[in-house]
């Protein structure tokens, strides 16, 4: 405490708690612009210091949350080991259709199902609603869920060309369709079925697992009670997912098939600033941008007061004066009057940080929880900006880069034909610096004007250009007749391409009274010229 | 009007104990004051400057790291995807310096593999209470396959150099192949130098020319 009031006294007024002084905060106000002080739409807590990116996906992610999976599936299809997720998802599918049969009798069990169901199954909850659906109907609907569940996962299997039986998978789905009657055989038969598969000592599909699984197995299927439990499988389940996270899961993570998942995360618009704080490769590309902004302190500031609040929620032991002197670095930095780098908090705040620091037993770890959050929901505003930014979209490029070069890489053939020389679409060097140049390749109505060096010094890559990149000033047409480029046909409503790039580089004043003014100019010359010429020659 | 353009932008690291001076490496690099008593980091604290090198200009994005222990779980975390690191020791504490390969096994690990990493040590205007011998550091940086310098925040001696060395080595590894700078986490980006703002008048002048040839 007698430390804090030192350091306050360091300031000009040597009044830790000072009135308004509007001369001294010139420098703030510069900054307010910036901060949004309106917390209006409280956003939960716990949700804003939860240390989470989507960009991060864990295997629990995958499987559980059935996020990316496909890409997963792909992968583990690639490298030839897909047994072990199509066991493990069966599994997790029999849990499923179990728990959801287990809520037959009541009517909102839609609501479960479409929950538990939460991949690309169909679900028609709408039709379970009516009051007069039996559980039979009710059952044959969920096996068609299973169904269509499962012949996604074929889908994938056939894709790849790997040893996958397709006619194994065929026997289990029908298994469970020709026995919508009995709803507990059934499902105990589906439970002998996925046993026989994976399981059982004689397995078509060994998984090699110790006896003690198998036995833990039968005893949960073979219940004294009849009754299977939901988690039937579980210790084999979980045995499988251990191996694949231990054996599988650190190639996928550097696999092309994590970064193409990253992709449609990245490009599906649901980007928040938690996704890129915990992802370090995103971070370094929004640091730049924030310090394009000129608002890197508020990363800063938003990183410093994690450490603190992580000091102090680890369960370190803290001494009450270490945790105080770091809040007073944190307040000097950035809250104090003269503070190092002013973040332009309103002075109700600074006022307030400064009796949550002086409480006796050092300050709480929520002591910054609420600039905090100012900061954090400004900043929240930048990434709105920094994903139509140019970094960003280079970011992306270079995301879809290193999935292409991983993927040729991989499937590059002996030959070294020239062909395969890949001429690079993104030409960096040419377009460094330019941002707003690069940006115009999106467009794709115009064709890409760049100019890619490779193509200049490799002579070869000319003959292998696209044809119909806009080099034409015509073409013939069925009739055999040359279409000028300049003057298309004049039926046809939109502008030649020649014509959108020629107005591309000519400043576009066309506004009509122009347009109309430059035409009769031009009428008059061409008048006074056919005058000239055509006039019959005066004295002969 | 100035324009900035840089080829490169790379991902930098301070890291090391606490009080070896990291803070001040990084200020007396972007051109700061020393400052006599600094405060514990807290956090990360960022740098950057424009540099020269070989006649490529190149940014240095430069994360200051907190080197006290109990923020060590923390900083680890942004150690991923760095191109390079100084690592700092006080060349007037043994335990600064004996902590060096707790600190280089992190950055191997968590940063890219290929990072390459200076061992610094600082401080070296106060000969009279030295620890560390020159020798010895050398040694150690040659079994770890770093490279060395002692440097001095407060005279500003080597300061630039350390810097500069190390971008030379991941500039020469991108040049030989060594280094992908488009692989995702290399800690490289392609020149981003110039802001939006900078470089918006330059577009008519420098499509025209290239237009010319094309249509």
């Amino acid at each position: 405490m007698i430390k804090f009031w030192k350091s306050a006294d360091k300031g000009k007024s040597g009044c830790p708690v000072r009135p308004p002084e509007p001369s001294t905060s010139s420098n703030k106000i510069n900054n307010k612009t910036l901060l949004d002080t309106q917390l209006d739409d409280v956003e939960d807590e716990v949700h804003i210091f939860e240390k989470k990116s989507k960009l991060c996906l864990s295997l629990h992610d995958i499987l559980i949350e059935k996020k990316s999976i496909k890409y997963f599936i792909q992968f583990m299809e690639s490298i030839d080991k897909y047994l072990p997720v199509k066991c493990w998802l069966e599994m997790e599918n029999f849990k499923k259709l179990l728990l959801n049969t287990n809520y037959t009798d009541k009517f909102d069990s839609h609501v479960k199902i479409s929950r538990t169901k939460s991949y690309d199954f169909q679900c028609k909850c709408d039709e379970m609603v009516e009051k007069n659906i039996t559980q039979k109907n009710m059952l044959r609907d969920k096996i068609g869920n299973k169904l269509s569940g499962t012949s996604d996962l074929r889908k994938f299997n056939s894709s790849s060309s790997s040893c996958m039986n397709l006619t194994e998978t065929n026997t289990i789905l029908d298994s469970c369709s020709e026995c919508g009657v009995n709803n507990k055989s059934n499902i105990t038969e589906i439970a002998i079925d996925i046993f026989k598969k994976y399981v059982a000592q004689e397995a078509p599909f060994t998984l090699d697992l110790p006896d003690s699984y198998r036995k833990s197995v039968i005893s949960n299927i073979c219940h004294p009670e009849g009754v299977i439990k939901e988690d039937c499988f579980k210790p084999v389940q979980d045995i499988i997912f251990n191996e694949i996270e231990n054996n599988y899961f650190k190639d996928f993570i550097s696999s092309p098939f994590y970064i193409k998942a990253q992709i449609d995360i990245l490009t599906n618009g649901s980007l928040n600033l938690k996704d890129i704080l915990y992802n370090d490769t995103l971070l370094f590309y929004y640091t730049e941008f924030l310090e394009q902004e000129s608002c890197r302190h508020l990363l800063e500031f938003l990183m410093a007061v994690m450490h603190f609040r992580d000091n102090l929620t680890d369960g370190n032991p803290c001494q009450p004066d270490q945790v105080q002197a770091d809040a007073i670095i944190l307040y000097d930095k950035y809250f104090s009057l003269q503070a190092t780098s002013p973040i332009g908090f309103p002075q109700y705040i600074r006022l307030k940080i400064e009796s949550d620091i002086c409480i006796e037993d050092g300050p709480h770890h929520t002591c910054f929880d609420l600039p905090y959050r100012i900061v954090f929901k400004t900043l929240s505003r930048y990434v709105k900006t920094f994903l139509d930014s140019e970094l960003y979209y280079k970011y992306l490029s270079e995301m879809i880069h290193s999935v292409d070069q991983i993927w040729s890489s991989n499937n590059r053939s002996q030959s070294d034909c020239s062909s395969e020389f890949s001429i690079s679409t993104q030409n960096t060097l040419l377009a460094m610096g330019d941002p707003v140049f690069r940006k115009k390749k999106r467009n794709h109505s115009v064709p890409d004007m760049t100019i890619d060096s490779n193509q200049l010094y490799n002579a070869d890559a000319l003959w292998q250009r696209k044809k119909n990149d806009g080099l034409t000033l015509g073409r013939v047409n069925s009739l055999g007749r040359f279409e000028s480029k300049f003057e298309p046909d004049p039926d046809k409503k939109d502008k030649s391409v020649l014509k959108k790039m020629v107005s591309r580089f000519v400043p576009s004043v066309t506004s009509k009274v122009e347009e109309e003014m430059a035409w009769q100019i031009a009428h008059m010359i061409v008048k006074d010229v056919t005058d000239l010429t055509m006039a019959p020659p005066e004295n002969e | 009007m100035l324009i900035l353009v840089t080829e490169y932008l790379f991902k930098f690291l301070v890291i090391g104990s606490a009080g070896t001076g990291k803070s001040s490496l990084l200020n007396n690099f972007i051109g700061n004051k020393f400052k006599e008593d600094r405060c514990h980091t807290i956090g990360v604290e960022f740098g950057s400057k424009i540099v020269n090198i070989g006649g490529k200009s190149t940014k240095l994005q430069i994360w200051d790291t907190a080197g006290q222990e109990r923020f060590r779980s923390v900083t680890r975390s942004y150690y991923r995807g760095a191109a390079g690191a100084l690592l700092v020791y006080d060349i007037t504490s043994r335990d600064s310096f004996n902590t060096l390969s707790n600190w280089l096994r992190d950055a191997r690990t968590l940063a890219s593999p290929n990072i390459i990493i200076l061992l610094v040590g600082n401080k070296k205007d106060m000969e009279e209470s030295r620890e560390v011998t020159f020798t010895e550091a050398s040694q150690f940086a040659q079994e770890n396959e770093l490279m060395f310098l002692e440097t001095s925040a407060k005279t500003g001696e080597n300061v630039e150099e350390a810097f500069l060395k190390c971008s030379k080595t991941i500039l020469a590894k991108i040049e030989t192949g060594e280094l992908d700078p488009e692989r995702i986490g290399s800690g490289i980006q392609y020149g981003t130098g110039t802001s939006k703002r900078l470089s918006a008048p330059k577009k008519p002048a420098r499509m025209t020319p290239e237009c010319a040839c094309r249509v």
